[in-house]
């Protein structure tokens, strides 16, 4: 188990075809997507064509309760979900306790592999929204230890609470003796850029995080919304890291639950094994091609010949082609460097292809090949700095 | 606090029937009486309560009208009395009760009587304990601390000094739950205060602004400092001529150097457990005493 489809609005058939063709072996739901009755049914859908070959998770978004204003889509439709509910709607202990039943009892008929618990979104491991989590999460422990599924306790925090170290020791103090089966997590981004995870200390303690969580103290670990960066995460013991087809699907932000500010269409991109990165296939994957160098990005999956048997300007390279491409890559990256045999050894692997990555991207530059600060080298050499200052700390 | 000054003479006009047997031991606290009833041994434990304590029925047994000192007595007594596993030790046979002897307030109660040595004691003469002793050493204050945590109690005094090992068997057993914390009860110590002996504190249990915050864990890094001592017949952050404010410094930013470094014999898995739970923050020592049960069986 590596990639999960990381589910939102337009699933076409896609998730089924990439479970097929072994580039998925898992998926998270989304009810902000989907009526419950549709959901259900696709439920019973999947775990009737592929049984026990995919594993089903139901993020129930909770954490969407405190959002204001919100774009909850089909979320008022199910039972448990409560729009507008500020913090004093979480200090009685028997209301935590009514939520937390509530998502649980949701979840129960509906062939799930692992309950997800529900949370609240929090922006610093001191603040008082970390405390309802942790509530929230005890009492998950609660209920879920009579359960038929395993339960997984859900966390969806911010980005910048992982800067302050002494606070995340201390919540890995708490939630690391929880006798439950693992953690979904989710890390909001502050940077919209495709990616950008900017800072490596923020990085290299959510590795922290996860090999305490995963690696130390056996948890399994669920990372929703991470996409490349899962890479890193995969390599210190997560089980499983989700990515879907837009880029809100690829990293979180709770903009994905408020009113739409406008945008502009996604313009389609190509995902490279050899970058480690989702490029632009105008112009950049064209211009790779004008300069003769399309064979050392082109990543050899069974949708490539699209692209790589002429111009990539005019080849047809549909979103849903795009996204199976992009999963399959990942998925074969996530293996590759979760099978290594340790940790150290997976860091060892991944470091490899970073810096085969950074010089592959040399060599493109030099060509006279230009990237756009998205699609560019940038975050390799976050990832090698948190990667190294990791590997120090763990002494791995 | 003092000791009691109270003979042997006291003990038998205290308890008709109780033979001592011989001399009294100090120990922290407490006057310990090895005695026999019938066919009993017992070891039986006499400490000072405070003076200026209310008196009040001397029957009245109960920690709201007693001083500290007897409400860790009680305590203690319920700990063990509570506790089934073979590592801890079991109440004697004269049950908890307290009386004024010479002028002196005083409370006493009785555990099983131990034919052994402490492990300080055995450290001290014998030198390090080989393999199988360390691994037994580990096994049996895992049990321990895994039956206390059972319970919500932590120990937070595991040192040589309290633990025995039983003659014959050769297995190891904790005392002195005096000082154990419940974290689901009232704290008996006052705030600011810390309590146990600070060679074998956790880091955790030296920041005492984070003491309620404390589990199982931190009796496990004291675990870690025990088989430290017992595999490489030192301490891993103390050593002669050290102030006890070096080594708290130590325990709290010093990773110490691997047993392996100074016993060649000792296997890795034994070594990598036991830096493990000296790790100083609690999320990478053992998620459950069990894991670390599971470790031991492997070595």
């Amino acid at each position: 188990m590596y990639t999960y489809a990381q589910h939102g609005y337009g699933k076409s058939d896609k998730i089924e075809t990439a479970i097929r063709q072994g580039s998925v072996s898992g998926v998270i739901l989304s009810p902000r997507d989907e009526q419950p009755e549709r959901l259900a049914q696709y439920i019973a859908t999947l775990r009737q064509e592929f049984a026990d070959q995919v594993t089903i998770l139901f993020d129930p978004q909770f954490y969407a309760t405190t959002v204001t204003p919100v774009r909850d889509g089909y979320l008022p439709d199910y039972p448990y979900y409560q729009p507008g509910l500020t913090r004093g709607r979480f200090i009685a202990p028997l209301d935590i306790q009514q939520y937390v039943s509530d998502v649980i009892d949701y979840q129960l008929p509906l062939g799930l592999d692992r309950i997800i618990s529900p949370t609240v979104f929090f922006s610093d491991f001191t603040d008082p929204w970390s405390q309802i989590a942790l509530s929230m999460a005890q009492q998950s422990t609660v209920l879920g230890a009579g359960l038929a599924q395993p339960l997984l306790l859900s966390l969806v925090f911010d980005e910048t609470a992982l800067r302050n170290r002494t606070a995340l020791n201390d919540f890995l103090d708490i939630i690391s003796v929880w006798d439950v089966e693992g953690f979904y997590l989710v890390i909001r981004r502050n940077d919209t850029t495709y990616q950008a995870f900017s800072d490596d200390l923020i990085l290299k303690n959510l590795m922290y995080l996860t090999y305490v969580l995963a690696e130390v103290n056996d948890f399994e670990i669920v990372l929703g919304y991470s996409d490349f960066v899962g890479l890193l995460l995969h390599a210190v013991g997560a089980e499983a890291t989700g990515t879907g087809w837009y880029n809100t699907l690829r990293q979180f932000s709770l903009a994905r639950f408020q009113p739409a500010t406008g945008g502009r269409p996604a313009r389609p991109r190509y995902t490279s094994d050899a970058l480690l990165n989702s490029i632009l296939v105008v112009p950049e994957l064209a211009a790779i091609y004008q300069r003769g160098r399309l064979p050392q990005v082109i990543a050899t999956t069974s949708y490539d010949g699209t692209l790589a048997n002429g111009n990539p300007a005019n080849a047809a390279w549909p979103p849903d082609v795009a996204c199976l491409h992009h999963w399959e890559v990942l998925s074969r990256l996530a293996a590759e460097v979760a099978t290594q045999g340790s940790v150290a050894a997976s860091l060892d692997r991944l470091q490899e292809r970073i810096q085969q990555a950074v010089a592959t991207y040399n060599l493109l530059l030099t060509a006279g090949i230009p990237f756009e600060v998205a699609t560019g080298q940038r975050e390799l050499d976050v990832w090698l700095r948190a990667i190294r200052s990791f590997r120090q700390e763990a002494g791995l | 606090m003092a000791l009691p000054t109270l003979t042997e003479a006291h003990i038998r006009k205290l308890l008709p029937g109780v033979d001592v047997v011989g001399a009294p031991l100090a120990g922290g606290q407490k006057l310990v009486f090895p005695c026999r009833m019938a066919d009993s041994r017992f070891a039986l434990k006499v400490m000072l309560t405070n003076p200026a304590a209310p008196q009040s029925s001397p029957d009245d047994y109960s920690v709201e009208v007693f001083d500290e000192a007897t409400a860790r007595a009680a305590r203690e007594m319920s700990i063990i009395a509570e506790c089934v596993s073979p590592h801890i030790v079991k109440p004697g046979a004269i049950p908890p009760g307290r009386t004024e002897i010479n002028g002196e307030r005083v409370i006493y109660f009785s555990e099983e009587w131990i034919d052994g040595r402490d492990l300080r004691t055995i450290i001290r003469t014998d030198g390090p304990l080989p393999l199988a002793q360390i691994k037994s050493l580990g096994v049996g204050i895992a049990e321990a601390v895994k039956e206390l945590w059972s319970k919500k109690k932590i120990h937070r005094d595991i040192k040589p000094a309290n633990i025995m090992r039983r003659n014959g068997a050769s297995t190891f057993v904790l005392l002195d739950m005096g000082i154990a914390f419940d974290v689901e009860d009232v704290s008996i110590t006052a705030p600011g205060v810390i309590v146990g002996t600070m060679v074998y504190y956790s880091p955790e249990q030296i920041e005492f602004v984070r003491k309620r915050q404390m589990d199982f864990r931190s009796d496990l890094f004291s675990l870690g400092i025990v088989m430290y001592e017992a595999a490489a017949g030192r301490h891993p952050f103390w050593s002669a001529g050290m102030t006890s404010q070096q080594a708290v410094g130590n325990m709290l930013q010093v990773s110490p150097d691997p047993p392996v470094t100074h016993r060649t014999d000792i296997p890795q898995q034994m070594n990598a457990i036991i830096m493990r739970l000296l790790a100083k923050q609690p999320h990478l020592r053992y998620r459950t005493c069990d894991d670390l049960l599971a470790a031991l069986a492997s070595v």
